[in-house]
C-alpha cells in the first residue's frame, strides 16, 4: 500500500510542476514605459489622474495595479483596472484615477504586515496593499484625508476616550484599534506630492517591472466651463427663473451669478473664454460683466445636479432692458478657492405666469409595511395611459391595448374607462376596465380606415367613490408602420402635456439647513419612494493616532440637533463627562465677547459671533435630550439619548415638489399645512404586514384543520389513497435484496432549509429502516455538506431502531460535491460500478435529474422518483418506474410510518384543497360580476 | 430531555422564522436576518464544508482499503483534490493563477461535457415518452409535435395556426397542471412545516 501512496506522491508532484509550467508563459519583462501622474483638471484639487500605454496582447496582460505613496520610496497597492488579456486594451491610452475616497486599507484582502510587490526589483519602493497595522497606517495620516468606516454600533459604544495635548490644552478624541473599522479610505490633499507607479501583471500572475515613479501635485483648479444654463422670463410678474447643470467634474462652486449680456457682447465673450482656457487658473477675463446686467447671486448649502434660482426683477430693483430678445444669459461662477469660470446660456424663453407648470397637491406618506426606511411622496390622483395597441385579428376590426398605472400611495384606482375617438372626434366606442389588468380588448366599428390612428379618453373612479373623477387624461395613439402597432403618445392630464415636465422632489431634514434636490423623475410619475437609511454605518474623518494606546482618533462628538430658528447645533460628546467643560467653555467665550465689545454695537463681526454663540449655548442647555440626558448615570445611556434624538432629527424630513420643463420653466409647491410651518415626516416600520392578512388566516385555517384531522384520527383510520410508488418500495428493496446489490438514496439539490430536503430525509428513514431489515446496502451520495450529518444520523438510527446498528456504514452516507455535474457524475458513477439494484432520487432536481436517471435506467436499477421540481416531473415519468409527483412527495413520510398523527396532516391538506375550490369558484363568480374585492384581499406574488 | 430540547429549539426557531415572514419591522428583517443569522451561516459554512471534505476522504480511504471495486478512481479523487487545494492554497484563487486555471480548463470543459450529453439523453427520453403504446402517450405525443414544430419556422409554413394552437397548449391544460401540482406542492410544504412546528413530524430528530 505504501509504494502505491509514494508512486501516487510522486505522480502528482510531477503534475504539479507541469502544470506550473505550462501555465507560466512567456516571459513578463517588459513594462509599462509610457506613464504619467496628472492634476486632475477642473476640480478641487482632490484628484489625480494617470494615464499610461498599455502593453500589446502578446503580453497576456489580465490587469494593471496602481500604486500610490506619499513619499518616493515607499509605493501601495491602491487599486486595479483589469483587462481581456485575449483582446488587449483598444485604446491607446488607459487612464486611472485617484479620486473620491478609495480603499486605502482593505481588510479582507490586505496583508498583516509590510510586504514588498513581488517580482521586482531588490530596490524597488513598490509594496503590497497597505498592511493592517496600525503604525504604518497612521504615518499616512497626515499626508491624506483619511475617512474611517465603522458600524453605528461599534462608533458609539466601542471607543476609548483619548486625552492627548494640543495647541489649547488637553483635546479629547474617540480611540478605535484598526480592526474596528469595516474599511479605511483616503483621498490626496491638494499641495502635497504624490508618488505613482503601474505594474502590469500577466495571465500568469506574474508582475512586470515597475513603470517609472512619476510625482504630481494636485491643486485646486478653475472650474470647467460646461454648466449648462437655462433661463425663463415670466413677463407678467417680471420674474426671472433659472435652472443649471453644474460643470462637470467639480463640486466646489461656492457662489453663481447670473448675468443677462447684450449680445453686442458676445465676441468680447467668447475671446475672454479663449483667452481664460489658456490664462493661469487665478486670472479671469470677464469685461464683458462690465456691461451686463447682474441678475442674481446665490450661495446654495447643498450640492446637487441641478440648481434652481428665482429673481423678482420688480423686488430686485433690476432695471430690465426693453428688448430680451438682444439680450443673452450667463452663468458665472467662483469656487471656494476663488477661481471662476464663465457658461453661455441658452436664450431666455418668455412665458406668463398662467402658463406656469401646475404642480399637484401632494402628500407624503410613512409607507407601509415596511421596516421604516421609506417615506413616499404621492403627487395628485393616480391615472392610467395607453403604452401600445395591436390588431388581434387579421381583419384588423379588434385591438388589443395595454396599458400602464400611474400609481400612488393615497389613492387607489377602483376602475377606469377608455372612450375611443377618431381623428374627427366621433366616439368609437368605450371600454370600462374593472379588474386592472393592463390589458383591455377594443373592437373597432365597422368601416373603420385600416391602421387609422385614434385619440383615447381615459377617466378613473378611485376606490370609495361613486362616481368617475373629474380629471380625464387625453391620449393620440398614433400607428407606426415600422413596428406595426399603434404606440401611445403624449399623455395630457387637465390640459397639462406631461411627457414634457419632471418633477425634483426636495427634501430636507431636521439636521440640514435648506431643502436640496434629492430625485428628478418623469412628469407622469405620481409617488416617488424616498429611502431613508438607519444608521447603521458612520464615516467619520480619521484625525489622528495615539501612540501609547495604538488608537486611531476620531472627533469625539455627533451632530444631534439643529435650531431651525438660530441656525445653532447641539453637538454632544460621546463621553457625558465632557459635555459640562464644553459648556464651561462656551460661557467663558461669552464673557470675553461680552467684554470685548462696544454697548451699542450690534453689527460688526464680533457681534452677530457673540450672538451665535449665545444662541448654540441656551440651545445646548435648554435641549430637552440634554435635560434627559445629563440624569444617565454611564456613558452609554447618555449616548443613548442623544441618538434617539439624533435619529428623529436626522429621519425627519420636510418636502417641496418642483415641475420643470428642464429649461428653467418651472413651479414649485409644499405640502399642504395649516398654520404655513414644515410638516416633518418620521418613517415608522411596521409589525404586520398587511398585505399577508390572506396569508395569515389560510394559515390558521389549516392549523384548525391539522387539530381537527389529528382529533378525528384518534377516533377512527383515515383512509389515504394507494400510491403506487410508495407501495412499491418494499418490493424495490426486495428485488436488490434477491440480487445482493445495494440501493442508492439521491437526496437532491436542497439545503437544510429546504422542506423538500427534510421530507427527502423522512423518506429516507423509512428506506433505511427497509434496508436494515432486509440486510442490505444503502448508499446515498449528498451535495450539500450540512445535510450529510443530518442523513448519517437518521440512518444511523434507522439501523441501531431495526437492531442491526452493526451493519450501519457511515462511509456510505457521504458528500461528493456541490457542483452540478461533479455532483451528476459521480452519481452515474456509482450506478454503474456498485451496480445498484434500486434508486431513490427524492428531492429537488435541476438538469442532472435526466442524466442520473437515463443512467439507471440503462443499467436496470429499478428507479423511483419524488420530487417538487415541475421542470423535471416529465423527464422522472420517463425515466423511472414511479414517480411521486408534488404533493405526494410530502406524503410520503405519512404515507409509509402510517402514524395517525401523519396521516392527519393528508388529510387537512384535502380539506384545505376543497376550500381552495370553493375559493375559486367565489373568485371566479364575483370577478365575472365585477367585484374584485375578495381578489384583491389575496396576496400576489 | 434529550428530545425535547432540540424540538423545542426547532419549534422555537421555527416560529421566528414564520414571524420573519409576517413583521417587516427592523428588528427581525435586519437585526435578527443580517446581524445574526447570517454571520451564524457564514461561520458555520466552513465548518460544514469540513465535514464534507472529511466525508468524502473516509469514503475514499475506505474504498481503497477494502479495494473496492475500481477503487483505484479514489487516486483521482485525492489528485484532484490536493492539487486544486494547494494550488489555491499556494497560489491564490484569482485569475492567472494555476487553480483558475485548472476550473478553466479542466473542470469547466468537463461539466460542459456532461452538460451536452443532456441533449442526447433528452432525445433517448423523448423517443421512450413519444412512443403512442396508450391514448394517452398518443396525446401527449401529438401535444408535443405541434409545440415543437410552432417553435421553428417550419412550424408556421405548415399551418399558420400552429403558433396559436402552440401557445394554447402552453397557457390553458399546461399551465392548469403546472399550478395544480404547484398548489399540491405549497400545500405539501406548508403541512411538513406545520407537522414539525408542532412537533408531530420528529424523525429528523433520529427515530420516531
Amino acid at each position: 500500500m505504501k509504494r502505491y501512496y509514494l508512486f501516487c506522491l510522486l505522480v502528482l508532484i510531477s503534475l504539479l510542476l507541469a502544470m506550473g509550467g505550462c501555465v507560466r508563459g512567456r516571459s513578463a519583462n517588459a513594462g509599462v514605459e509610457v506613464f504619467e501622474a496628472l492634476d486632475m483638471p477642473h476640480d478641487d484639487g482632490s484628484g489625480v489622474l494617470l494615464r499610461w500605454k498599455p502593453l500589446d496582447k502578446s503580453h497576456r496582460i489580465i490587469q494593471y495595479n496602481v500604486y500610490r505613496g506619499h513619499s518616493p520610496d515607499s509605493l501601495f497597492l491602491l487599486g486595479n483596472i483589469e483587462v481581456d488579456p485575449k483582446q488587449g486594451v483598444m485604446g491607446e491610452y488607459l487612464f486611472f484615477y485617484d479620486r473620491d475616497y478609495l480603499p486605502l486599507v482593505q481588510f479582507e484582502t490586505a496583508p498583516s504586515k509590510l510586504k514588498k510587490e513581488k517580482h521586482q526589483a531588490p530596490d524597488s519602493p513598490l509594496y503590497q496593499a497597505v498592511p493592517r497595522d496600525a503604525n504604518v497606517v497612521s504615518t499616512m495620516l497626515p499626508h491624506y484625508s483619511v475617512l474611517g468606516n465603522l458600524t453605528a454600533r461599534g462608533f458609539y459604544n466601542g471607543s476609548r476616550r483619548v486625552e492627548k495635548d494640543g495647541e489649547e490644552g488637553k483635546e479629547v478624541f474617540a480611540g478605535f484599534k484598526l480592526n474596528q473599522f469595516e474599511s479605511i479610505y483616503a483621498n490626496p490633499l491638494p499641495g502635497n506630492t504624490y508618488y505613482y507607479s503601474v505594474v502590469a501583471v500577466t495571465e500568469t500572475g506574474r508582475r512586470t517591472p515597475a513603470a517609472r515613479v512619476c510625482s504630481v501635485i494636485p491643486v485646486d483648479n478653475r472650474p470647467d466651463s460646461s454648466a449648462v444654463f437655462a433661463t425663463t422670463y415670466i413677463q407678467d410678474t417680471r420674474q426671472f427663473k433659472f435652472e443649471w447643470s453644474p460643470p462637470t467634474g467639480t463640486t466646489d462652486i461656492g457662489l453663481w451669478q447670473g448675468w443677462l449680456m447684450p449680445k453686442s457682447l458676445l465676441p468680447l465673450y467668447r475671446q475672454e473664454q479663449q483667452k481664460n482656457a489658456s490664462a493661469p487658473d487665478s486670472v479671469f477675463y470677464a469685461a464683458w460683466q462690465n456691461g451686463s446686467i447682474r441678475l442674481f447671486e446665490h450661495t446654495p448649502p447643498y450640492w446637487s445636479q441641478t440648481f434652481y434660482h428665482q429673481v423678482d426683477a420688480a423686488a430686485e430693483g433690476i432695471n430690465l432692458p426693453s428688448s430680451l430678445q438682444d439680450y443673452i444669459p450667463v452663468l458665472s461662477f467662483m469656487d471656494y478657492g476663488g477661481f471662476q469660470a464663465a457658461t453661455l446660456g441658452k436664450s431666455a424663453q418668455v412665458k406668463n405666469s398662467a402658463e406656469l407648470p401646475i404642480v399637484p397637491a401632494f402628500q407624503v406618506i410613512d409607507k407601509v409595511n415596511d421596516k421604516g426606511d421609506n417615506l413616499i411622496v404621492s403627487f395628485g390622483k393616480p391615472f392610467a395611459f395607453i403604452t401600445q395597441a395591436s390588431y388581434t385579428s387579421s381583419r384588423k376590426n379588434k385591438l388589443r391595448v395595454n396599458y400602464e398605472l400611474s400609481k400612488n400611495e393615497h389613492y387607489e384606482i377602483d376602475r377606469l374607462r377608455f372612450t375611443f375617438q377618431d381623428t374627427a372626434k366621433n366616439t368609437l366606442g368605450t371600454v370600462t376596465e374593472y379588474y386592472l389588468d393592463n390589458v383591455i380588448k377594443f373592437k373597432l366599428p365597422a368601416g373603420l380606415a385600416k391602421n387609422q390612428s385614434f385619440r383615447v379618453r381615459v377617466e378613473f373612479r378611485l376606490r370609495g367613490e361613486k362616481d368617475f373623477d373629474p380629471q380625464v387624461v387625453w391620449q393620440d395613439v398614433t400607428y407606426d408602420a415600422k413596428a406595426m402597432r399603434f404606440n401611445g403618445s403624449g399623455v395630457t392630464l387637465n390640459g397639462q402635456l406631461l411627457n414634457k415636465y419632471f418633477f425634483d422632489v426636495f427634501a430636507k431634514s431636521k439636521l440640514d439647513s435648506d431643502y436640496s434636490p434629492v430625485m428628478r423623475i418623469g412628469g407622469i410619475s405620481r409617488a416617488f419612494d424616498h429611502t431613508i437609511p438607519f444608521e447603521d454605518t458612520v464615516t467619520p474623518e480619521i484625525v489622528g493616532f495615539d501612540q501609547k494606546t495604538g488608537r486611531l482618533l476620531l472627533e469625539p462628538n455627533f451632530k444631534v440637533a439643529k435650531d431651525p430658528v438660530s441656525g445653532a447645533v447641539l453637538w454632544a460628546p460621546l463621553y457625558k463627562q465632557d459635555f459640562a467643560p464644553y459648556l464651561t467653555n462656551l460661557e467663558k467665550e461669552l464673557a470675553e465677547l461680552k467684554a470685548g465689545l462696544a454697548p451699542d454695537d450690534s453689527l460688526s463681526e464680533a457681534a452677530q459671533e457673540l450672538r451665535d454663540k449665545q444662541a448654540e449655548l441656551d440651545f445646548a442647555r435648554n435641549h430637552p435630550a440634554y435635560a434627559q440626558a445629563k440624569d444617565a448615570k454611564s456613558d452609554k445611556a447618555w449616548r443613548k439619548v442623544f441618538r434617539a434624538e439624533k435619529d428623529k432629527n436626522s429621519r425627519s424630513y420636510a418636502y417641496q415638489l418642483l415641475m420643470t420643463d428642464g429649461k428653467g420653466f418651472w413651479n414649485i409647491a409644499e405640502p399642504a399645512s395649516g398654520d404655513g410651518e414644515e410638516i416633518w415626516n418620521y418613517p415608522v416600520g411596521n409589525w404586520f404586514d398587511n398585505t399577508k392578512w390572506a396569508t395569515l388566516i389560510a394559515s390558521f385555517v389549516m392549523l384548525a384543520l391539522v387539530v381537527y384531522t389529528v382529533s378525528i384520527s384518534r377516533r377512527k383510520e383515515l383512509y389515504i389513497r394507494p400510491i403506487a410508488g410508495l407501495a412499491e418500495l418494499d418490493n424495490a428493496v426486495g428485488r436488490a435484496t434477491e440480487m445482493g446489490r445495494p440501493v442508492m438514496f439521491v437526496p437532491g439539490w436542497g439545503t437544510l432549509g429546504d422542506v423538500c430536503t427534510i421530507s427527502a430525509m423522512m423518506i429516507l428513514n423509512q428506506i433505511a429502516k427497509k434496508t436494515a431489515e432486509y440486510d442490505i446496502r444503502l448508499i446515498s451520495p449528498h451535495v450539500d455538506y450540512f445535510v450529510v450529518p443530518l442523513a448519517q444520523e437518521m440512518v444511523q438510527t434507522a439501523y441501531s431502531e431495526m437492531g442491526r446498528p452493526d451493519a450501519y456504514n457511515q462511509n456510505d452516507i457521504f458528500f461528493v460535491s456541490d457542483t452540478q455535474f461533479a455532483f451528476c457524475a459521480a452519481v452515474n458513477g456509482i450506478t454503474v460500478r456498485e451496480r445498484v439494484a434500486t434508486i431513490f432520487y427524492m428531492g429537488y432536481f435541476y438538469a442532472e435529474a435526466l442524466l442520473m436517471t437515463e443512467t439507471g435506467n440503462q443499467s436496470g436499477a429499478i428507479q423511483i422518483a419524488a420530487t417538487d421540481a415541475i421542470t423535471q416531473i416529465p423527464f422522472f415519468i420517463t425515466t423511472c418506474d414511479y414517480t411521486l409527483i408534488g404533493e405526494e412527495f410530502y406524503a410520503a413520510s405519512a404515507y409509509l410510518s402510517r402514524d395517525p398523527s401523519l396521516v392527519s396532516m393528508l388529510k387537512a391538506q384535502d380539506y384545505f384543497k376543497l376550500i381552495i375550490v370553493v375559493c375559486v369558484i367565489i373568485g371566479v363568480v364575483l370577478s365575472t360580476a365585477h367585484v374584485n374585492a375578495f381578489l384583491n384581499f389575496l396576496p400576489f406574488e | 430531555m434529550k428530545k425535547t430540547i432540540p424540538l423545542m429549539i426547532v419549534i422555537l426557531g421555527g416560529i421566528v422564522w414564520v414571524l420573519w415572514v409576517f413583521v417587516p419591522h427592523r428588528l427581525l428583517q435586519d437585526v435578527f436576518y443580517y446581524d445574526f443569522y447570517v454571520p451564524w451561516i457564514r461561520a458555520m459554512s466552513p465548518f460544514g464544508m469540513l465535514l464534507g471534505v472529511i466525508s468524502l476522504c473516509m469514503m475514499h480511504t475506505a474504498k481503497i482499503r477494502r479495494k473496492a471495486p475500481k477503487w483505484q478512481y479514489s487516486f483521482f479523487f485525492f489528485a484532484g483534490f490536493i492539487i486544486t487545494a494547494l494550488a489555491g492554497f499556494i497560489g491564490g484563487t484569482q485569475k492567472g493563477g494555476l487553480y483558475m486555471w485548472l476550473f478553466e480548463n479542466m473542470q469547466m470543459p468537463m461539466s460542459a461535457t456532461m452538460f451536452a450529453l443532456l441533449a442526447f439523453y433528452m432525445a433517448s427520453a423523448a423517443y421512450k415518452a413519444f412512443r403512442a403504446r396508450s391514448a394517452e402517450a398518443t396525446v401527449l405525443l401529438v401535444a408535443a409535435i405541434v409545440v415543437m414544430l410552432a417553435q421553428v419556422p417550419l412550424g408556421v409554413k405548415i399551418s399558420k395556426y400552429l403558433p396559436d394552437i402552440s401557445q394554447w397548449i402552453l397557457d390553458v391544460p399546461n399551465l392548469a397542471s403546472k399550478r395544480g401540482i404547484l398548489l399540491g406542492v405549497g400545500l405539501g410544504s406548508v403541512a411538513t412545516t406545520l407537522k414539525i412546528l408542532l412537533g408531530i413530524e420528529r424523525s429528523y430528530l433520529g427515530g420516531d
